[in-house]
């Protein structure tokens, strides 16, 4: 065939063949590469996985909640605080980045990546919550910020670094955030619509610590120690001015991550052994606290950011 | 983001290969790789070259954008700087046009320089651009078509959704506004291809690759496997499309018409990465790794790592845009 007839070959088909090319884009789904089929990925049935920061400091190790078996490990620049949503999503803070990473379920590559601007010196690693509805809020000194699900350009920023550290943030099952502070535990009522952090004049003060609601029993948890014991300190929403109890985790202490799962009657929390002074993380019944049910060993690595998923995912 | 060569034949004739599937072979690149064998005297020279012409890489620096020679593995630091004329930058991505002008999204406007720049930074604004349709990000990426059409990626648009607002050839101020289709709802990076198509792509799951027919409000996602979170794209001079995906990290060759696998990858470092460059002998691809402050360069096709550039750069201040002049397909 010669060039001339293949250059009207083309002419007389171009809006056709454009056309096709298009439809047939349209006409079959976008075919996403995420690697759901790994056999680690995979839970027991039914069973939710737990998150924490690894034995390596570059790898964040998952673990099956009905057996404490590891069974995935993703790794990592310098993971921190970790929380995931209600559809499974990981998210990771990496605050020698400093980002926040977000990888589907079942994959071990983030799917987003959210730049973070510079932490204010001292103030320690960001925490992150994501809302049930999907807002994302993380922490920097004392400002958080708060992003639309699935974007990475906060649309709205709420504090003052100057006069106030968050440490820990949580979200209600209606969008409203708590946080805690070196000055306290504050709200910001609607979230990421709200436009100002109220501080609650509590005493004795509460440990600045991560935070759980508990929806279900109206209580906010503040996890801090008592006399060298780790202990989960309970308000009472929606107005938490005064401590309403306190359980006690044996054998733990200079706890720093705590998350709740709902479903397992069941908290999760990070910290120093008072035996060996090794990092662990461990479940305890909730809320009554006491002997832990899992104990798992996650080295010496100092921060370990902890979560789990809900049942199955 | 860049666009590659108009065809010798016309946009027709190329409308007609890039939807052929019998002619997919020929996307296969010139195995060529770049020799970097500047030293001494002919490193001097190059960066004389440099600084008179504006030709090199071009990488965003926490104050200004950097301009470094092509080509130059010494790593010796920026030649000249292109200093940002408003606000504080939001480092974004970097583009050449057919004319080498450089183009810099930030602090909510996009602004075209001209192309000589000096050690002191005597460049010359040729316009700046408005953007209402930007969120808080402000606009993120430019791209040209070959009819001089200028698009602007609004990663998270005013209202939330990610937009890409369309100018006329030099004008100031848009005429027309896009939006990707389902599922995407954010818009990562744009490009586009000799025919005039605007791709849009976005990371987070379900993310993928739409195109736009040029001229055209209509888009539609492409059939893509083998890539997961694309980020950033640009096309070679045989038409091949090159898919920037976080996933991997890696780049994923595909042939047209850009359905089904790639036909090539190019692993990445590990890094986190946001956008990559290729330039116009198709020779090295150079990717800037956002969290160490550091542009990888690798031969192309091969996708072999050469070197990398950090000089005059530091972590934690920008995304860590990335031009090259000659751009691919300018």
């Amino acid at each position: 065939m010669s060039f001339a007839t293949l250059l009207r070959l083309a002419t007389s088909a171009t809006t056709l063949t454009l056309a096709a090319c298009l439809g047939s884009a349209n006409s079959q789904p976008y075919s996403s590469a995420i690697p759901l089929g790994d056999s680690l990925n995979k839970p027991a049935t039914g069973a939710s996985i737990i998150f924490a920061d690894g034995g390596a400091a570059n790898q964040i190790d998952g673990y099956s909640e009905r057996n404490g078996k590891m069974i995935k490990a993703i790794s990592t620049l310098c993971p921190g605080s970790l929380t995931v949503d209600t559809a499974g999503d990981l998210y990771v803070v990496e605050p020698c980045v400093p980002a926040i990473l977000v990888y589907p379920p079942g994959s071990t590559k983030f799917a987003l990546q959210i730049k973070l601007p510079p932490l204010y010196n001292g103030y320690g690693s960001p925490d992150v919550a994501v809302s049930r509805l999907g807002e994302l809020a993380t922490s920097n000194g004392g400002i958080v910020s708060f992003f639309r699900k699935g974007t990475r350009e906060p649309f709205n920023i709420v504090g003052n670094a100057k006069f106030v550290q968050v440490t820990g943030l949580a979200y209600d099952a209606h969008g409203n955030l708590y946080v805690s502070t070196s000055k306290g535990l504050g709200e910001i009522i609607g979230g990421g619509k709200g436009s100002a952090i109220t501080l609650f004049n509590i005493s004795p003060q509460p440990p600045a610590g991560h935070l759980a609601v508990d929806d279900t029993n109206h209580e906010l948890l503040d996890v801090g120690e008592s006399s060298g014991i780790g202990t989960i300190y309970q308000y009472h929403l929606p107005n938490p001015a005064a401590q309403s109890g306190a359980i006690t985790l044996t054998g733990t202490s200079f706890l720093e991550g705590l998350v709740l799962n709902r479903a397992t009657h069941s908290v999760f929390v990070s910290g120093l052994a008072t035996s060996d002074g090794s990092s662990y993380v461990w479940q305890f019944p909730y809320p009554a606290g006491g002997s832990p049910t899992l104990t798992i060993s996650q080295g010496s690595n100092g921060f370990i950011g902890v979560t789990v998923t809900e049942s199955g995912k | 983001m860049m666009r590659m060569n108009r065809p010798l034949s016309g946009s027709l004739l190329a409308t007609f290969i890039l939807c052929c599937t019998s002619c997919a072979g020929n996307g296969a690149a010139t195995p060529s790789v770049s020799a970097n064998t500047e030293a001494g005297v002919g490193h001097a020279k190059q960066i004389a070259r440099a600084v008179s012409s504006s030709r090199g890489l071009y990488v965003f620096g926490s104050t200004a954008v950097n301009v470094y020679p092509a080509n130059d593995p010494t790593n010796i630091g920026p030649t000249c700087y292109v200093p940002l004329v408003q606000g504080q930058p939001f480092g974004q991505d970097l583009s050449i046009d057919q004319r080498g002008h450089l183009w810099v999204p930030y602090g909510g406007v996009i602004t075209e320089y001209g192309r000589r720049c000096g050690p002191s930074g005597d460049v010359t604004v040729i316009k700046t651009l408005t953007d209402r349709y930007a969120g808080s990000g402000g606009p993120t990426t430019v791209a040209f078509a070959p009819d001089g059409t200028v698009y602007v990626d609004n990663e998270t648009g005013f209202g939330g959704d990610g937009n890409v607002a369309v100018y006329h050839s030099g004008a100031t101020s848009p005429y027309d506004l896009l939006y990707p289709p389902h599922p995407i709802s954010q818009v990562a990076n744009i490009a586009v291809d000799a025919n005039g198509n605007l791709y849009m792509m976005w990371s987070l799951y379900p993310g993928g690759i739409s195109v736009t027919a040029a001229g055209k409000r209509k888009a539609a996602m492409l059939n893509l496997t083998g890539v997961s979170s694309p980020v950033g794209m640009a096309f070679d001079n045989a038409q091949n499309m090159l898919v920037l995906d976080i996933g991997g990290p890696d780049i994923a060759i595909y042939a047209p018409p850009y359905s089904g696998s790639p036909t090539a990858t190019i692993p990445l470092k590990a890094n986190h990465f946001e956008y990559f460059a290729l330039d116009r002998a198709n020779k090295n691809l150079y990717v800037a790794a956002w969290d160490t402050a550091a542009v990888q360069v690798y031969g192309y096709p091969s996708g072999t790592y050469e070197y990398s550039v950090s000089a005059g750069l530091s972590p934690n201040s920008q995304w860590l845009g990335v031009a090259v002049d000659p751009a691919a397909g300018n």
